[in-house]
């Protein structure tokens, strides 16, 4: 796989070409609360086909992943905002935006932030990522 | 009414425990998509300064925001705010414990600090926030 590199991302350049669709649906948001059940040992309730809010780790993923950052990257920090529910039947677009890039320490970070909206074009989440860029092949 | 909402600023909610284990971390891995060999794959994690695998940052978001939903209700997925830095690996093997305490309150809002640690150690930390009313789906059109 090739991988992008830091040095080609530009301020306000936006991942992916086109928003990123994720289709919400019963198997992916019990297969999400079965693996923070599993964590929990068993203390987490259904809340039917609502979906955790923290599914928005799963649904920005498709346009964290446009990046074609190279492995071993780290996030540093996270901004969620909750602004309606997600619930099974849902079609989310979410785009992500370059907003800064710097040095510190050695590393390279990198400033993003999502958008995420519904099939009605409301506003379900936006969020700002932190990371750590990976080390690149010379 | 959420039992969080009844409480006072420096009041503290009890704590929750969560169990990462690597079959936990591959789980997650499947469901997020999140496939990045330093959570996945020991060889490669060998190779890094972390020297094993590591949990996703994510993953402990995730047991934040689901004890969030049980301690503030629906309005954690109407109107929850949160801001937390990654401050330390967590491995398999090792319990989270997440721990809320709340720093700020008005008519409106309640925010708390919030930490998850292993044993002593600050693994993320940082603040959420959440309307003391949700807004029963109005913004999802269903009002």
């Amino acid at each position: 796989m090739t991988y992008r590199k830091y040095d080609d991302l530009r301020i306000g350049q936006t991942f992916p070409d086109q928003p990123a669709m994720f289709h919400v649906n019963e198997a992916c948001i019990h297969g999400f609360r079965d693996v923070l059940r599993g964590a929990a040992r068993g203390e987490v309730a259904s809340k039917g086909d609502i979906a955790p809010p923290m599914l928005a780790a799963v649904y920005i993923r498709p346009a964290q992943n446009a990046l074609k950052g190279p492995p071993g990257g780290v996030h540093a920090k996270q901004v969620f905002q909750f602004h309606c529910p997600v619930k099974a039947g849902d079609v989310l677009s979410t785009t992500l935006e370059v907003l800064e890039k710097y040095d510190r320490k050695g590393r390279r970070y990198l400033v993003s932030g999502t958008r995420t909206t519904n099939q009605q074009g409301t506003v379900v989440t936006t969020g700002r990522i932190v990371s750590i860029w990976g080390k690149e092949d010379a | 009414m959420p039992e969080l909402f009844n409480l006072a600023v420096g009041e503290r909610v009890p704590s929750r425990t969560y169990r990462v284990e690597q079959d936990i971390i591959d789980r997650y891995a499947v469901v997020s998509g999140d496939h990045n060999p330093l959570h996945i794959d020991p060889a490669f994690a060998a190779t890094t300064p972390y020297g094993r695998t590591i949990a996703h940052g994510m993953m402990t978001l995730c047991f934040l925001s689901d004890s969030m939903e049980e301690w503030a209700g629906p309005s954690w997925g109407e109107t929850g705010a949160l801001e937390v830095a990654f401050l330390a690996p967590v491995h398999a093997d090792e319990a989270v414990s997440v721990s809320l305490e709340v720093v700020g309150k008005d008519d409106d809002r309640i925010s708390c600090k919030a930490t998850c640690s292993v044993d002593e150690r600050t693994v993320m930390a940082g603040e959420v926030s959440v309307a003391l009313t949700p807004n029963t789906g109005a913004a999802n059109g269903d009002a």
